[in-house]
């Protein structure tokens, strides 16, 4: 070929779809398959509890609420526990799990790494350790500032929290336009041993009341929802949502480097600035209602780029569903596996999460960079 | 969405009173070792269908289901056991679990937890009266108003004031001491001694040089604190205790937890016991 | 025209560029040559605006850089870098068409996906397509990232001068890709009016495919016109510290500049 033709028609064109690579999921099976998942372990979540509800029971209730069912077949109390009790923590489930999600992916976009994990490099820490200031320390120190703020001041500390402790990590951790995924742990490691200590502090200043509160954050659950809580943090988790998943085809070219990125027109600074508030403003929400959650923004993304590929129009929107499916099934092996106790759905993150990192470490060893 | 649902619960609420209107609610739930003491003092331990981790006396209670820790409830674990009523005790928790619980109609009554002989009287006048037996409540309250008067008697009698440090073993390294504001120091002052770690708040972990300082001439501790150290022996490698005239002398007294500290009915009896074990060991 | 005027570039005590001058107009091909350090890259990162200088300014189609808005300086210039980041596992089809972002805004179309897989074969490298790009060797690596430069500036999108930026893209090539990728950017330059600068190392890739060269040594610009002008002994020696003879290409009108041993 001599010249380069101008027009489509001129082009020797083989199809319109991209070929997948070997051993991809194309993406429309992969993200059907994570929205069915999701329903199922819903379904599964709403039918499951140690108050008794069986799921014929379920769908009666949820069609009364509608008026597409007298309210015969089911006691008052079951509707109570369903309407209450259950359905918030599996909506505050799926919540937290979709922002967790895809903040860690946003982690891993903006860090180049697909290590990078909210809770990992210290954010979660960082969110967690504001919100324990406030509860120990919060009419002490800023004396009108809880007052002002009211119960928006947890989720906000929280918020702040997380977005200082991300900002410092990308400080620490990005030099000349390059970061290290070494340093980027390290640099998290230094974070939560901080806030490990910080926290410490705070439970031997607290009295028994904020001493029972400040547990609460180190093991991460969803059982204190309500739909109070759920008009809170609501918003703001869907909020970042919206705005980390328009980004898909920015953090595609920031993949490829920095000055790549602004090579294709992208403002890369006001990118970086963008995605960093809206993850921590999802991590901040959900450290602020339900505790630290490790690995789920490890996990989610991962699993999905594993089987998807990186495109983050696929992972983004997969995160965000597999993030939800992972909490919400967590969720309901901690509060049926042991009923009438509950087990912190934090321990099953963590137990499935670890060792799949520690696989993916060991994985990447041929290609150590650090 | 939370007027609707008060609604449900509302619904739930009067068909419970329907029932319990005449002689109470039938199947409740206690939460806290000292609101099931009182309920089955009050004679009304068969209505009792659940209780948490920390109600081990009487006997019978170690055989009813549990709905877990009392500070780590799960709302749903607890309306299981389709209670018409809860009694808890103010650490009860978490605070969303109760919250969680009333919502859904079920009407919980926290008593209180401060540590004097003033909770006692009250905690019995409101279990009596969310079981409705204030006529049983009355007579236990006096049962209990007598056997304050003869362990006051009893403390009165002893000469001395011994110095006491109270230990909380959690874990195998770990120890709190009991300072001010703490139950065990309320049985102490109670029992006509000293808490040899009176300056401080709250529980504080142990020190050898505070030890030392503090001087006490007896170890209190719970029996099943004294077996996660593993006996007495083990006790005084605690730092700095063996050099305190307690350890010198090998002085430990150990009491059943919920005994000793429950605030329970059994409290007038536990403080004359406590007076006497730690008055006899010197 | 891409100019770039009195470029002087200062980092950390040491001055990498002194008063650099440069210009490419659409249509011609510059190749700039120097030592290790000389500031070749450093003069192409300043064009590229990665770099700010400390003195002197850039200007492209008669507005200075600083004017353009990212989105249109995007459609209008296209630069390849020499180190590319490889994070995460796009195939390099994918990789092309992230170069077609600023036409599609993320959001590609089948046209898209034509000119992608129209520009991975232009390079050779159409059965790269589906491979993941972390697999591929450095020569594939590079043929499939002057690929999207090449989507990224594909003929006919848009009108008026555009510029492609080339930043060592030889390194890697065996011989026959090497000179596909300079073919590639040659025909991009004559029949598309692309103005293109490259920063070369092989004396006589610059000698065959320039219509200028550019010899750059400590900072300075110390010769810059049509290669016959500026290969001569003289000018090498100066820049590169050898011995070289500059014999008449045989089979075209370019000088052929041998090393002495």
């Amino acid at each position: 070929m001599s010249g380069l033709a101008a027009r489509s028609e001129d082009l020797r064109v083989q199809s319109r779809r991209p070929l997948p690579a070997r051993g991809r999921v194309p993406a429309r099976w992969a993200l059907s398959f994570l929205v069915a998942l999701l329903g199922v372990v819903v379904l599964a979540a709403v039918a499951s509890g140690a108050f008794q509800i069986r799921p014929g029971e379920a769908i009666l209730i949820l069609a009364h609420q509608v008026g597409l069912a007298s309210a015969d077949g089911f006691a008052a109390q079951q509707e109570a526990v369903l309407m209450s009790i259950r359905l918030p923590r599996v909506a505050l489930g799926i919540l937290v799990g979709a922002g967790l999600g895809i903040a860690g992916a946003a982690m891993q976009a903006l860090f180049r790494n697909p290590l990078a994990d909210p809770t990992l490099i210290g954010v979660s820490g960082g969110a967690a350790l504001a919100a324990a200031a406030v509860i120990v320390m919060g009419v002490v120190w800023i004396p009108g500032l809880s007052r002002s703020l009211g119960p928006a001041t947890l989720p906000i500390a929280a918020f702040a929290g997380g977005l200082v402790a991300a900002t410092l990590v990308y400080r620490i951790a990005t030099y000349a336009g390059r970061t290290s995924i070494a340093v980027l742990l390290l640099a998290g490691i230094a974070i939560n041993a901080l806030v490990e200590a910080g926290i410490g502090v705070f439970t031997y200043v607290a009295n028994d009341e904020q001493l029972r509160n400040l547990a609460f954050w180190r093991l991460g659950s969803v059982g204190g929802a309500s739909w109070t809580i759920l008009a809170f943090v609501a918003p703001a988790i869907g909020a970042a949502m919206v705005v980390l998943w328009r980004l898909a085809a920015p953090f595609d070219a920031l993949a490829l480097g920095e000055s790549e990125a602004r090579h294709l027109g992208i403002d890369v600074q006001r990118l970086k600035a963008v995605a960093l508030v809206a993850a921590a403003l999802a991590v901040g929400a959900a450290v602020a209602v339900s505790g630290m959650i490790f690995f789920v923004g490890l996990l989610a993304p991962h699993v999905v780029r594993l089987a998807c590929g990186p495109a983050h129009r696929v992972v983004l929107p997969g995160a965000m569903l597999l993030g939800a499916a992972l909490v919400v099934a967590a969720d309901t092996v901690g509060r049926t596996s042991v009923a009438p106790a509950e087990l912190p759905l934090g321990v099953f993150t963590a137990f499935i999460g670890a060792p799949f990192f520690v696989a993916l470490l060991l994985r990447e060893r041929r290609a150590w960079v650090l | 969405m939370e007027r609707f649902l008060t609604a449900a619960g509302a619904v739930a609420l009067a068909a419970a009173a329907a029932t319990t209107a005449a002689q109470g609610p039938t199947r409740v739930v206690a939460v806290g070792g000292a609101v099931t003491e009182i309920v089955y003092a009050l004679g009304a331990g068969e209505r009792l269908v659940a209780v948490d981790t920390t109600s081990v006396y009487p006997e019978a209670a170690l055989k009813l289901p549990k709905v877990g820790y009392m500070r780590t409830l799960s709302s749903e674990g607890v309306l299981a056991m389709r209670p018409q009523a809860v009694i808890a005790a103010a650490e009860a928790g978490p605070k969303s679990a109760i919250a969680q619980i009333e919502l859904t109609g079920v009407p919980v009554t926290t008593v209180p937890s401060d540590h004097n002989l003033d909770t006692v009287r009250v905690r019995v006048r409101k279990v009596a009266a969310t079981l409705g037996l204030p006529g049983r409540g009355e007579e236990l309250e006096k049962r209990i108003a007598a056997q304050w008067t003869d362990a006051e008697r009893a403390v009165a009698s002893y000469a001395t004031r011994p110095r006491v440090l109270f230990l909380l073993a959690h874990t195998g390294n770990s120890a709190l001491v009991a300072g001010e504001d703490t139950a065990a120091d309320a049985m102490i002052r109670y029992a006509g001694a000293t808490n040899a770690f009176a300056g401080v708040n709250g529980y504080k972990p142990l020190t050898a040089e505070a030890a030392i300082a503090a001087a006490p001439d007896i170890v209190l501790i719970t029996t099943e604190g004294l077996e996660t150290i593993g006996g007495a022996d083990r006790l005084w490698s605690r730092p700095g205790l063996a050099l305190t005239p307690a350890g010198k002398a090998k002085r430990v007294v150990a009491f059943d937890a919920l005994y000793l500290l429950g605030f329970g009915p059994r409290m007038p009896q536990a403080v004359k016991d406590l007076a006497a074990r730690l008055h006899g060991a010197t | 025209m891409l100019k770039a005027h009195a470029i002087t570039v200062t980092a950390g005590g040491a001055t990498l560029l002194r008063e650099a001058s440069l210009a490419v107009a659409p249509g011609e091909i510059v190749a700039v040559l120097g030592e290790n350090g000389a500031g070749k890259s450093t003069l192409l990162k300043v064009l590229a605006g990665d770099l700010a200088p400390r003195a002197g300014g850039i200007s492209m189609n008669d507005r200075p850089l600083a004017a353009w808005r990212p989105r249109e300086r995007a459609r209008v210039r296209a630069v390849l870098p020499q180190n590319a980041a490889l994070a995460f596992g796009f195939t390099a089809l994918e990789t092309v068409l992230i170069g077609r972002y600023p036409h599609s805004q993320g959001a590609p179309q089948a046209h898209d996906y034509d000119v992608a897989r129209a520009a991975l074969a232009r390079l050779d490298a159409g059965r790269l397509e589906a491979r993941i790009v972390t697999t591929l060797s450095g020569g594939e690596l590079t043929r499939v990232q002057l690929a999207r430069v090449l989507a990224q500036l594909w003929p006919g999108e848009i009108a008026g001068a555009r510029y492609l930026l080339l930043d060592e893209p030889t390194a890697s090539l065996d011989p026959a890709h090497q000179h596909l990728a300079l073919r590639v950017a040659a025909s991009l330059a004559r029949e598309h009016r692309i103005g293109v600068i490259a920063v070369l190392h092989d004396i006589n890739l610059a000698a065959q495919y320039a219509d200028r060269v550019v010899l750059l040594k400590h900072g300075r610009v110390l010769a810059d016109g049509p290669p016959r002008a500026v290969l001569t002994p003289e000018a090498l020696g100066a820049c590169f510290g050898i011995e070289a003879t500059v014999l008449a290409h045989p089979r075209s009108d370019r000088p052929l500049v041998v090393v002495d041993a």
